[in-house]
């Protein structure tokens, strides 16, 4: 009977641990995700977006990882990613990131600082959706942007 | 002097920190009103810091644009750091948004606060140049 008290005082606990727990984790599940995001004129792959989520908590996600795309001759750019991960409504999920590379800029002749922003709108559930960029972001002067199709896939590389 | 007003500024946001979350810094959330003048629109800065130690923490929220009357008319995202240099916190943040026909926006800001978290910045972005204004810590709204 003591025995069966203890194992029930156990599960009471599990189950408040449990609750907790689920609690907790509302939202995004922290990890390393994958996008594959195509070109915006339908062009094909632009490269492949691997991020890292870091639950800040109260809803606020910080995000870090690499941009890899197959350049035309052959050889593969990385780039450095930083952002943040907001649920701003029940069927948005937001994301907001700076790209940043040192790259070979053939108008200098030498390799230059690369800077590009990326905005995600992808639905909370499939975690896929539409994304918008922009080349050479220059704070003060207007950036052209276009969109594209950002797919969550599996982390394969 | 200028040693124990930096101290002071640490131990001040260390508290604060400790205070507003679990055993570490998650949870810890601080909202600042920002206001540079305009006529028309004042901002809620709604912010995640996270410690990373020795003085370095990542910060992750949103930036909300509202009417003086308080309407709210969108919701960006905010992501940076904070440093503490000399006696002051520093934040730099970066702010991005959609807001319709498939333009994205973009805006830099650079927050410069004394030890009681409250002070002033400096924004710019790609539509409306430059501004400058106050940063007040508040109680963030639920």
């Amino acid at each position: 009977m003591k025995g069966l008290k203890v194992m029930a005082l156990l599960m009471a606990v599990l189950a408040g641990v449990l609750i907790l727990n689920t609690k907790a984790q509302a939202g995004i599940v922290p990890g390393t995700y994958c996008w594959q995001a195509d070109a915006h004129n339908g062009s094909g792959v632009l490269g492949y977006h691997r991020l890292s989520i870091k639950d800040f908590g109260n809803g606020h996600y910080s995000v870090v990882g690499t941009i890899t795309a197959p350049q035309t001759n052959g050889t593969v750019s990385v780039k450095l990613v930083n952002g943040a991960m907001e649920l701003t409504d029940a069927n948005t999920l937001e994301m907001g990131v700076s790209v940043t590379d040192a790259e070979y800029n053939t108008a200098l002749g030498a390799n230059a600082l690369t800077v590009v922003d990326f905005h995600y709108l992808l639905n909370p559930v499939t975690m896929s959706g539409p994304y918008y960029t922009s080349s050479n972001h220059n704070s003060v002067t207007t950036t052209k942007s276009y969109g594209g199709v950002a797919t969550l896939t599996t982390c394969t590389y | 002097m200028k040693a124990l007003k930096t101290a002071l500024t640490a131990v001040v946001f260390v508290i604060a920190l400790s205070a507003s979350a679990f055993a570490d810094t998650y949870g810890a959330q601080f909202c600042w009103n920002m206001d540079d003048g305009k006529t028309n629109e004042v901002y809620l800065l709604k912010v995640g810091v996270m410690d990373f130690g020795r003085g370095h923490y990542s910060l992750a929220g949103t930036k909300t644009v509202l009417t003086r009357s308080g309407t709210k008319s969108a919701v960006q995202i905010a992501q940076g750091n904070m440093e503490l240099i000399d006696s002051n916190y520093e934040m730099g943040l970066q702010v991005s948004d959609i807001p319709g026909t498939n333009t994205l926006v973009v805006e830099d800001i650079h927050f410069v606060l004394d030890w009681s978290l409250n002070g002033y910045y400096y924004r710019v972005n790609d539509t409306e140049s430059k501004f400058n204004g106050l940063a007040i810590l508040v109680q963030c709204p639920q």
